[in-house]
């Protein structure tokens, strides 16, 4: 199955993504849920995105490297955008931020999954597209509970709770390593 | 640093009322005494059937467990908690799943495991997030192709005998139990798997790995759906997996999930 060994492949990749993004940002369970379906939506547009430039891409014979700069450059240009956008400026200027990291990292997930596979024989189609996007989006409100909760734990004094949290999140890098 | 948005705009305040408080008997460390003594005989079983390779792993076992826990501790500049029996227990749950042949230096290995990454890390007993000897067993398997544990099928008649005594003792939640055995029964059996051969090991689990109290939601209600996730996810990953893993990866995933199903479960109820 192709999303069995996608995550085998990129699994480790996206939670140090997603570790990342929490640590930066301090997600709570609670700010994790109310995002959750927008999140898988937009993981889910992200995806979308980068499929359709890489197929661009290699139809047009272009090289695929500097794909990610352009969905940078693209990212950064919209971010401001963003920023004003009426429900962003609602909730939190910051709000635009957090979506260009999420889909940074994931684009970049994505072209180097895509990137090793022939154009017209991809591998990925819509339903598995749309799987990985909500699997992906269950990973945040997940870790953001265990960062949330080890906060409240009595962890040993010169350990880092970063530290501790990257440690959790090994261990279930450890346990989905079994598919 | 981007000012975080995620952050709660005002902190509870947490109020705390002057003593005197209600004190019970009941300590943690008495709990946990009272589960390596259920324990026991499951241990003598197994010493029976295995021999005396498996008396050198318990002893080694618990004599690498204090002394990694008293290590930590000093190592940490932290008050010593070795007398609790917490690292005991845990380190004698991870020899159980371990094989009676297995080598001392996979058993040291599996014990710091368990006690160092499993408990001590996230502040000792009652803060882990996952249950360490289930954690030091995911690491050798992952480590070491993994042989089948050291308990065999005449054990796995004492395992309800000891756990219904805890249970009878009020020293672990039979909801847990109940609904673990339950859910990964039936989905194992309408799945086609051969369900009393794999009871042993579901009964270890049911009643001494699924019950942690520190790894396990705190409502009642909550646990209820706890169990019965990991129930039904071990059953699900037996499509993967053999059943030994299913459950380990299972009651993990679960274990990271408690946070989750608290707040659902506390979403649920204040409606």
């Amino acid at each position: 199955m192709m999303i069995i060994d996608s995550l085998d492949q990129h699994f480790l990749m996206f939670v140090i993504f997603v570790c990342a993004q929490i640590l930066l940002y301090e997600v709570g369970v609670k700010q994790a849920l109310q995002n959750y379906w927008f999140l898988g939506l937009f993981y889910f547009l992200v995806f979308s995105c980068v499929q359709g430039l890489v197929i661009f891409a290699r139809y047009c014979l272009i090289p695929l490297f500097p794909i990610p700069a352009v969905f940078l450059l693209a990212l950064v240009l919209l971010q401001n955008g963003l920023k004003g956008a009426p429900q962003f400026q609602k909730k939190s200027p910051a709000l635009a931020d957090f979506y260009l990291f999420s889909s940074l990292g994931l684009g970049l997930i994505w072209v180097v999954d895509l990137s090793g596979q022939t154009v017209f024989v991809a591998s990925y189609n819509f339903v598995e597209a749309f799987v990985w996007s909500w699997f992906c989006a269950v990973l945040l409100p997940l870790l953001a509970g265990i960062r949330e909760r080890i906060e409240f734990m009595d962890t040993p004094p010169n350990i880092p709770t970063a530290a501790i949290f990257l440690a959790a999140a090994a261990i279930l890098v450890l346990i989905f390593s079994f598919f | 640093m981007t000012q975080s948005f995620l952050k709660p705009k005002a902190e509870p305040s947490l109020s705390v009322g002057s003593g005197p408080y209600l004190h019970g008997r009941q300590s943690t460390s008495k709990i946990l005494w009272a589960v390596l003594a259920a324990l026991f005989p499951i241990l003598i079983a197994t010493l029976v059937f295995s021999g005396w390779n498996a008396l050198k792993n318990y002893l080694v076992t618990v004599v690498c467990a204090l002394l990694f826990e008293y290590f930590f501790e000093f190592i940490t500049a932290q008050k010593s908690r070795i007398h609790d029996g917490s690292s005991i227990l845990f380190a004698l749950l991870f020899c159980l799943l371990m094989p009676a042949n297995a080598t001392l230096a996979q058993i040291i290995m599996g014990v710091f495991v368990v006690i160092v990454f499993g408990k001590e890390l996230f502040g000792g007993l009652g803060q882990h997030l996952f249950h360490p000897a289930l954690v030091g067993y995911l690491f050798m398997i992952r480590a070491f192709p993994s042989p089948p544990p050291m308990f065999g099928f005449a054990t796995t008649l004492l395992i309800p005998i000891c756990g219904l005594v805890l249970i009878w003792n009020q020293l672990i939640c039979w909801q847990s139990t109940f609904f673990y055995l339950v859910s990964s029964g039936l989905a194992l059996y309408l799945s086609g798997f051969d369900v009393p051969q794999s009871s042993g090991f579901l009964m270890l689990i049911a009643f001494f790995f699924i019950t942690d109290f520190a790894s396990s939601p705190i409502t009642q209600e909550a646990r209820v759906l706890f169990s019965t996730v990991a129930g039904l996810l071990t059953a699900a990953f037996c499509a993967w997996m053999n059943l030994a893993q299913a459950a380990t990866a299972a009651i993990l995933i679960s274990n990271a999930a408690v946070p989750l199903i608290d707040y659902f479960v506390y979403l649920v109820i204040r409606k």
